[in-house]
C-alpha cells in the first residue's frame, strides 16, 4: 500500500518569475506600474479595461491580478468579481490599483475579491513586498488544495478498500446464528472497524454458542484479528468442541499472531436450552448482566480473566461460570461502547443506568430497546460511527429454537464423512513405533456431530488396541498386572517383546454409518494371537479381573454391545450416538 | 496529558502519567522507560493524577511488560483512582501486575 | 517665474526616471497627451455640468498625475473630485483655471526634462 505522505508540487511558482495581470485604463499610470512590474523579472499582460482584463484572464491564467478600480465598460469591482469566478478553486489575488480612501469604496473592493490596495502614486518597495506576500500566500495555497485532493482520493481509496475488507470480513466474520428467535443485537455495519465482532453458532448437540469481542484499537488493525477469530469459532463450534477448547484455541491463535498490545477483550456464552444452563466466559469486557424474569432482578458476571491473546495456553484460563436459568431469562453481552457512550458533557451512561433501565422496563421484551434508545437519548446520535455493540440472548425451550440441523442453521451433520469403513493392518514395524490411535480418532472426529464423543471412543480404540497388541500379538499375560511388582514386569517384557517382534499384525476393521440424528460406529479390533476361550465372556457377564482386564466392562457401559468372535482373536463393538448429549 | 519518569538509585524506575492515558499518549509513555539509562530493576507506573485509560492504554501496559520481560517483570501500578481500577479489574490485569 | 520643486517632487522624480529608463520619454509624452485631454474633457464636463462625470475623469489626474511626481496638480485634481462627489459643481471652472495652468507648468518642465 502507498503510505499517505503528500508531496508538495516541486513545480510551484517560485517568487521570481510571476505572470502578472495589470488592468488600468490610464495609459501613463499602466506604462509604470508595468515597467516596474517587468523590472522585478515579472510577465506582464495589460489591459486598458475590466473587460481586456476579463479577456486576457480566460487566455493567460495569470498568477495575480492587479485591478484599478475606476474603468470605463467593465470597471474594476466588476471584473474582479467575474475573475474571481473563472479562477474556481484556485487562489488569484487581486490587488485593486486604488487613490480611494473613503471607506465604503475600500469596502467594495474587498466585496468584489480583492485582497489588497496599492495606492498612487506608486512605490516600488511596497509592491515588490505586496507581489511577493500574495505569491507566496497563493503557492500555500495551491500546496493546500493538492494536498486536499490527494487527501481526497487516499480517502477514496480507503473507502474503496474498507469496503473491499468489509466484505471479506462479512464473508468470513458473519454473525452466524445471529438472526435467531432468541436473539436480540445490536452491531454497527462497520463494527468489525471499531474491533467489534458478534458470533453465534448452534451447536451439534442443540445448543449454542455467543461471542462477543472488542479488539483494542480502530479500523483495519482492529479488524484483522476478527478472521481468524471467527475462523475458529465456527469450525470449532460445528465440530463439536467445547466452549473451553474454542476460547483456548482463540487465544492461542491471537496471543501468536497480534502484536504485544493488541489484544481482544471478550464473553462467551455456552447455552444448553435442554438443561436450562448457560456456561458464561467473561474475559476483559464489561459485566455480562443475567436477567431473573421472574424475580426481576439482574446478576452481574464480572470479568474473571484476561482478555483474548495477552497471556500464553499455559496461563491461559477457561474457567466459566455456570448458570442455571428459567425460560423468559436472559444474558446480555456488551462491548464497552454502550457504557462509555459520552453525552455532550463528557458524562459516560455507565453500568448504573443500564441497571435502571433494565429494572424499569415493565415486560422484558422491551429491554433491549429500552436500553438501545436510553443510549441514543443520552449520547445523541452523533455523525460518528457508533460502536454500540450489544447480544441479548434468551433461555427459550429447543422447539423455539428449531432444528440446529435444520435448513435455517448450519448442517451440522452434513458435509462430511458420514458413511464409510475402512481397514487399517499394523504391521510389526509399525506396531514398534507407532501409535495409531491419535490417527484413527482424528479420521474418526471428521465424521459430523461425533465430537462430542471422543472421549469415549478414545477410551474404546485404546482398550481394545492395547488388548489386541499386548494380549493378542505380543501374548503377555495380564494376570502378572495383579500384584505391583508384576505390573513392572509386565511393561519390561513388553517393552522387550515388542523390540523383538517380527511378525503378527492388529487390524482395525471400522465402519460407520448414519441415522437420523446420529450415527453407528462399528470396531472391529483383530490381532494374530491365539484368541482364548470366551464363551463365559460375552454380554454383561464378563468378569472383571478377566483375559482382558479391567478395560471391557468399561466398554460395556458406553456402547451397544461388546462381542468376541472368531476364535477370540477379534471384539467388535458397536456404538450408537446422537446428536442429543 | 503528561507523562514523566524518575529513576531511584534501587533502579525502580517510576512513570508518572497525567491526565488521560490513551492513545495519544504512546511515544511519551514509550520513551519514559525506553529513553533511560540504565534497564531498571523494577517500575512502578503512578496513576494518581490518571484520570482516564482505555484499552490503548492497556496495550500500552503490555508493551512495557514485554519491555521489562515478559513474564519476569516487576512492574505495580498504584494510586489508581475508582475509574481506573475499575478498567484495570475488568481487564484482569492484577493477574500481570501488581496493583496497589 | 516658479521654481521646478514648486511643481515635481524633485527626489521622486528622480527615482522614477532611474526606473523607467529609457521609457521616460514615453511616459512623459503619454502623460501629457493623456492629460491634456483630460483637461479638455473636463472643462467639457463643468459646461454640461455632470458632477459624477467630473469626479471620474478628476480621480483618474488626481492618480495620474501623482505617480509622475506632480502633487500640486494631484492636488488640484483632487478638490474637482471632491466638487464631483459632493454634486456640486461651485468654483468648479476657477479650480480648473488653477489646474490648466499648474498643469502647464508641469508639462514645460517634463518636456524640459528638468
Amino acid at each position: 500500500m502507498d503510505n499517505l505522505g503528500l508531496k508538495v508540487d516541486s513545480t510551484a511558482l517560485v517568487d521570481s518569475h510571476l505572470r502578472i495581470l495589470i488592468a488600468d485604463d490610464n495609459d501613463s499610470d499602466r506604462l509604470i506600474l508595468q515597467t516596474i512590474v517587468r523590472k522585478e523579472g515579472h510577465t506582464v499582460y495589460a489591459a486598458r479595461d475590466g473587460q481586456e482584463a476579463i479577456d486576457l484572464f480566460k487566455e493567460q491564467s495569470p498568477d495575480i491580478v492587479l485591478l484599478d478600480a475606476l474603468m470605463p465598460n467593465v470597471d474594476g469591482f466588476e471584473a474582479a468579481r467575474t475573475i474571481k469566478q473563472l479562477a474556481g478553486d484556485s487562489l488569484v489575488p487581486i490587488i485593486f490599483l486604488t487613490s480611494l480612501r473613503d471607506a465604503t469604496s475600500l469596502a467594495d473592493c474587498l466585496a468584489a475579491g480583492g485582497l489588497d490596495f496599492l495606492s498612487k502614486p506608486y512605490n516600488r518597495i511596497i509592491l515588490q513586498a505586496k507581489i511577493k506576500a500574495f505569491a507566496s500566500m497563493r503557492r500555500l495555497h495551491e500546496t493546500v488544495q493538492q494536498q486536499r485532493d490527494e487527501i481526497a482520493v487516499h480517502h477514496d481509496r480507503l473507502v474503496h478498500e474498507q469496503e473491499v475488507a468489509k466484505q471479506v470480513f462479512d464473508n468470513i466474520a458473519h454473525p452466524g446464528c445471529i438472526s435467531a428467535p432468541n436473539i436480540k443485537y445490536l452491531l454497527s455495519p462497520m463494527a468489525v472497524f471499531n474491533g467489534d465482532l458478534v458470533l453465534a453458532s448452534r451447536k451439534p448437540s442443540g445448543g449454542m454458542f455467543v461471542f462477543l469481542g472488542d479488539f483494542t484499537g480502530h479500523g483495519l488493525p482492529a479488524a484483522i484479528g476478527a478472521m481468524p477469530v471467527s475462523e475458529i469459532f465456527y469450525g470449532m463450534a460445528q465440530k463439536g468442541f467445547s466452549l473451553q477448547d474454542i476460547l483456548r484455541e482463540i487465544n492461542k491463535k491471537l496471543k501468536r499472531i497480534l502484536p504485544v498490545g493488541v489484544f481482544c477483550c471478550a464473553s462467551m456464552v455456552d447455552v444448553s436450552f435442554r438443561k436450562r444452563s448457560a456456561e458464561v466466559w467473561v474475559g476483559g469486557i464489561p459485566d455480562v448482566l443475567v436477567f431473573r424474569a421472574k424475580e426481576r432482578l439482574v446478576e452481574p458476571l464480572k470479568s474473571r480473566h484476561l482478555p483474548l491473546g495477552v497471556v500464553d495456553s499455559d496461563r491461559f484460563n477457561t474457567d466459566t461460570t455456570l448458570v442455571q436459568m428459567e425460560l423468559g431469562d436472559r444474558i446480555m453481552l456488551w462491548s464497552d461502547g454502550i457504557i462509555e457512550a459520552a453525552d455532550n458533557n463528557g458524562e459516560m451512561f455507565g453500568e448504573e443506568r443500564v441497571l435502571e433501565v433494565i429494572l424499569s422496563s415493565q415486560d422484558p421484551n422491551d429491554i433491549f430497546h429500552n436500553i438501545e434508545r436510553a443510549v441514543e437519548q443520552h449520547a445523541g446520535r452523533g455523525e460518528q460511527d457508533d460502536d454500540y455493540t450489544m447480544v441479548e440472548v434468551s433461555m427459550v425451550t429447543e422447539e423455539d429454537m428449531g432444528d440446529p440441523l435444520g435448513e435455517g442453521g448450519v448442517s451440522y451433520l452434513r458435509g462430511g464423512p458420514r458413511d464409510w469403513s475402512m481397514t487399517y493392518e499394523l504391521r510389526p514395524l509399525t506396531l514398534k513405533e507407532f501409535n495409531p490411535l491419535p490417527l484413527i480418532t482424528h479420521l474418526l472426529m471428521e465424521v459430523p456431530g461425533l465430537r462430542p464423543h471422543s472421549g469415549k471412543i478414545y477410551t474404546i480404540l485404546s482398550e481394545l488396541y492395547s488388548n489386541a497388541l499386548e494380549h493378542g500379538v505380543l501374548q503377555l499375560h495380564s494376570e502378572l498386572k495383579a500384584s505391583a511388582d508384576g505390573f513392572a514386569r509386565y511393561y519390561a517384557e513388553r517393552t522387550e517383546k515388542l523390540q523383538a517382534l517380527d511378525s503378527g499384525w492388529v487390524r482395525f476393521h471400522i465402519d460407520h454409518h448414519p441415522v437420523e440424528d446420529g450415527g453407528v460406529l462399528t470396531i472391529v479390533v483383530e490381532d494374530t494371537g491365539n484368541g482364548f476361550e470366551y464363551g463365559h465372556k460375552q454380554g454383561a457377564e464378563h468378569r472383571t479381573e478377566g483375559y482382558s482386564g479391567r478395560g471391557i466392562p468399561l466398554i460395556n457401559t458406553m456402547c451397544r454391545s461388546v462381542r468376541y468372535l472368531g476364535k477370540g482373536n477379534q471384539v467388535e463393538v458397536v456404538f450408537d450416538w446422537h446428536v442429543d448429549v | 496529558m503528561a507523562i514523566w519518569s524518575t529513576e531511584a538509585s534501587s533502579g525502580e524506575l517510576t512513570i508518572k502519567i497525567q491526565g488521560r492515558f490513551d492513545f495519544s499518549a504512546h511515544q511519551e509513555f514509550r520513551d519514559a522507560y525506553e529513553k533511560v539509562a540504565e534497564d531498571p530493576r523494577s517500575y512502578v507506573v503512578d496513576m494518581k493524577e490518571t484520570t482516564y485509560l482505555d484499552s490503548s492504554a492497556l496495550g500500552m501496559l503490555l508493551l512495557l511488560r514485554d519491555h521489562a520481560g515478559g513474564d519476569n517483570s516487576s512492574i505495580e501500578i498504584v494510586n489508581c483512582n475508582p475509574d481506573v481500577k475499575k478498567i484495570l479489574t475488568i481487564s484482569n490485569f492484577e493477574q500481570l501486575f501488581t496493583i496497589r | 517665474m516658479s521654481k521646478p520643486e514648486d511643481h515635481l517632487d524633485i527626489v521622486a522624480l528622480k527615482e522614477l526616471k532611474d526606473i523607467m529608463e529609457g521609457e521616460f520619454d514615453t511616459l512623459v509624452a503619454t502623460f501629457i497627451r493623456d492629460s491634456s485631454n483630460k483637461v479638455e474633457e473636463l472643462a467639457d464636463i463643468i459646461e454640461a455640468g455632470d458632477p459624477d462625470r467630473l469626479r471620474k475623469v478628476a480621480h483618474s489626474l488626481k492618480g495620474s498625475s501623482s505617480n509622475v511626481c506632480a502633487m500640486p496638480l494631484s492636488e488640484l485634481a483632487r478638490q474637482l473630485e471632491q466638487l464631483g462627489r459632493e454634486g456640486t459643481l461651485a468654483g468648479a471652472a476657477d479650480l480648473l483655471e488653477r489646474l490648466r495652468d499648474e498643469f502647464q507648468q508641469v508639462a514645460t518642465l517634463l518636456n524640459n526634462n528638468i
